[in-house]
């Protein structure tokens, strides 16, 4: 059984993704 | 070589594909409804991308980083359409597809007449459509025309109507389908042109910390929002007018753009509903948002603090965009840029020029002109001339009459939204009388155009908020004094609601989701973007961006999860097997095609 539908994962990316990117302007990656 | 070159080298491959298509539907569409709304058979990924191409018009490309310069980031709030646009997908699309495949609809007029049993509908879905259609992709073709000028030299006369001419062209040869399949390569242009352009100015700062550091030093009126109401008209004196419910209910105008008739209709043409929960949720909230809240907001912020350099002196919004391009970006990426702009606006002119043109053939010439009786060809035919006519219209207002065009521009979005009043009584079962509905939706409209030009926003808010919530008050009113419909449009309505609640029941899983979504919606709305939002002036900082900023990434990425609960969980744009299955085969046809 598949535990998580592929929208679950795909919004756990992409949350995850803004999060990590908005951090990398915090952490000088954007200069 | 140089910027020109690069811009047309890009815009002749860019006619190629937009030609090919056109002429590949020439050839393949011998329907009405083949032509008109692509046979209901547009594909998954064509229609995700397309229609959040057709979503965001040129407005959001150049007129967005424009007004971030003007009324910094109180306007960025504005942003916030990635998930407002399409949340109206969320409570109306599936439903409306469900409908059309049902019963036949082929024009939102089709639908709201059948449902109030009333032509009267149907006349103001087609007075809404028209309007949209003439005076929205007027603006649109105006400003590919300003952008060409500014880019390549060419006469904005001439530039109006090569643009409008491609337009047409793809349109008119190969109708829904063209649109749709344009609609695929100007998504992925109109993301890439806003994301290379905010990247630029960006680098051009000399990076983020310095860049954080300038912004740092604006006033309260480029960093705050203002107040939260202001008990008058517009805006305080000396300040923006962007107050929180303001922002809030500018939104509510933008929602009018997915529930205006050419997005209905659009509905209607797609193959299967699979893909509307994506588009909502991800493709729309998700990767327009993310070219919004940080790229588009770089170009406008990052021309303010150029400006207070003194190193580019804009004179007005319009000019922000086409000035970063010409100054900043070399020969490839401005060509590439270039195309994002225009892409961005081709993309919304081409589905309301199409639609206009099958709304006109089909509630108007077929209909009343020829009594429902006109071949396949025929349709198709005067579907073309008409769509010419819109575009032939659009251009001469865009050319002749600014002034009108910008207002008439405006209240194109606000009547859309002003078409909440039928849909929410067709889709969910909001109950008032046909005449109710009627008088609604005309009190609407009336109450738009006096709240946009004669008394423009009391109270701060925006005309799209004055027409609907007059519209219901009409609608509620026409109830509340027991005026009843006939008892064939009482067992019709009785029907379609029987109809809806069986097919489309949710889940034990999503009936709990909804219960949940109807708080969490509106507290989400009341924070992001509306009274609450003021808390955003000074509530905290993040990685360097400005507090107020930083309160539209945190709720943004909010919105996201929202988004996909709603469309996902709570089944509100998602289908089973078994719900297309039986919309395939529980049939009962009221429109004739031809």
């Amino acid at each position: 059984m598949r535990i998580m539908k592929k929208e679950d994962v795909w919004m756990i990316v992409l949350v995850g993704f803004s999060i990590l990117w908005t951090a990398a302007f915090g952490i000088g990656i954007f200069g | 070589m140089g910027g020109t070159t690069w811009v047309y080298i890009f815009l002749g491959i860019y006619i190629i594909y937009c030609f090919y298509w056109g002429l590949k539907g020439y050839f393949t569409e011998k329907t009405s409804a083949g032509y008109a709304i692509a046979g209901r058979s547009i594909p998954f990924f064509a229609f995700l991308m397309a229609a959040t191409a057709a979503s965001f018009s040129g407005w959001t490309f150049i007129g967005h980083p424009g007004l971030i310069w003007r009324d910094g980031l109180a306007y960025a709030f504005a942003s916030f359409y990635v998930l407002t646009i399409p949340i109206t997908g969320t409570f109306f699309s599936k439903r409306t597809w469900l409908l059309g495949k049902r019963y036949g609809f082929i024009t939102p007029g089709d639908m709201y007449a059948y449902y109030f049993n009333t032509e009267a509908v149907r006349w103001l879905a087609v007075l809404t459509a028209f309007l949209y259609s003439m005076f929205y992709s007027a603006v649109q073709l105006m400003a590919s025309a300003a952008l060409f000028h500014y880019v390549a030299g060419v006469p904005v006369t001439w530039g109006a109507i090569f643009m409008a001419f491609i337009v047409w062209f793809y349109v008119c040869t190969g109708g829904l389908k063209a649109s749709t399949w344009v609609g695929v390569i100007q998504f992925i242009l109109l993301v890439g042109g806003i994301i290379l352009l905010g990247a630029y100015v960006l680098a051009q700062m000399g990076g983020w910390s310095s860049f954080s550091a300038e912004i740092a030093k604006l006033g309260p009126r480029q960093l705050e929002v203002p107040r939260v109401i202001n008990w008058g008209l517009g805006g305080a004196k000396g300040e923006t007018g962007w107050t929180a419910v303001m922002c809030l209910t500018y939104m509510f105008a933008l929602m009018g753009i997915q529930s205006s008739p050419a997005f209905t209709m659009w509905t209607f043409g797609i193959k299967s509903p699979k893909p509307l929960a994506w588009q909502q949720a991800f493709m729309s909230t998700f990767v327009v948002g993310f070219a919004l809240f940080y790229f588009t907001a770089f170009q406008g912020m990052g021309a303010k603090v150029l400006q207070l350099q003194g190193v580019i002196n804009f004179a007005k919004d319009s000019d922000v965009v086409p000035l970063l391009m010409t100054t900043y970006l070399p020969g490839f990426a401005l060509g590439l840029v270039f195309m994002g702009a225009i892409a961005a606006i081709h993309s919304t002119a081409a589905p309301y020029i199409g639609t206009g043109g099958s709304i006109l053939l089909r509630d108007v010439y077929w209909r009343y002109i020829r009594k429902q009786e006109a071949s396949h060809s025929e349709q198709i035919w005067v579907n073309r001339i008409l769509a010419t006519v819109v575009t032939i219209a659009a251009l001469a207002v865009g050319l002749t009459s600014k002034a009108a065009l910008v207002i008439l521009g405006a209240l194109a979005t606000a009547f859309g939204f002003v078409m909440y009043v039928m849909l929410v009584g067709v889709i969910w079962g909001f109950r008032y009388p046909s005449i109710g509905a009627t008088l609604g939706v005309l009190a609407g409209m009336v109450a738009v155009f006096l709240t946009y030009y004669v008394w423009p926003n009391p109270l701060s808010m925006h005309s799209a908020f004055w027409g609907t919530f007059a519209g219901l008050a009409v609608a509620y009113l026409c109830r509340g004094l027991g005026i009843k419909d006939k008892e064939e449009t009482v067992q019709r309505q009785n029907e379609v609601r029987a109809f809806l609640d069986d097919i489309d029941e949710p889940s034990e899983s999503g009936k709990q989701w909804r219960k949940i979504m109807k708080i969490v919606v509106p507290v989400w709305y009341f924070f992001a973007i509306g009274p609450a939002c003021i808390l955003g002036n000074n509530a905290f900082s993040i990685s360097g961006f400005p507090p107020l900023w930083s309160w539209q990434i945190v709720w943004w990425i909010l919105g996201i999860v929202m988004m996909w609960a709603l469309c996902f969980k709570a089944e509100m744009a998602t289908t089973t097997a078994v719900q297309i299955d039986r919309a395939e085969k529980e049939t009962m046809i009221v429109v004739k095609e031809a």
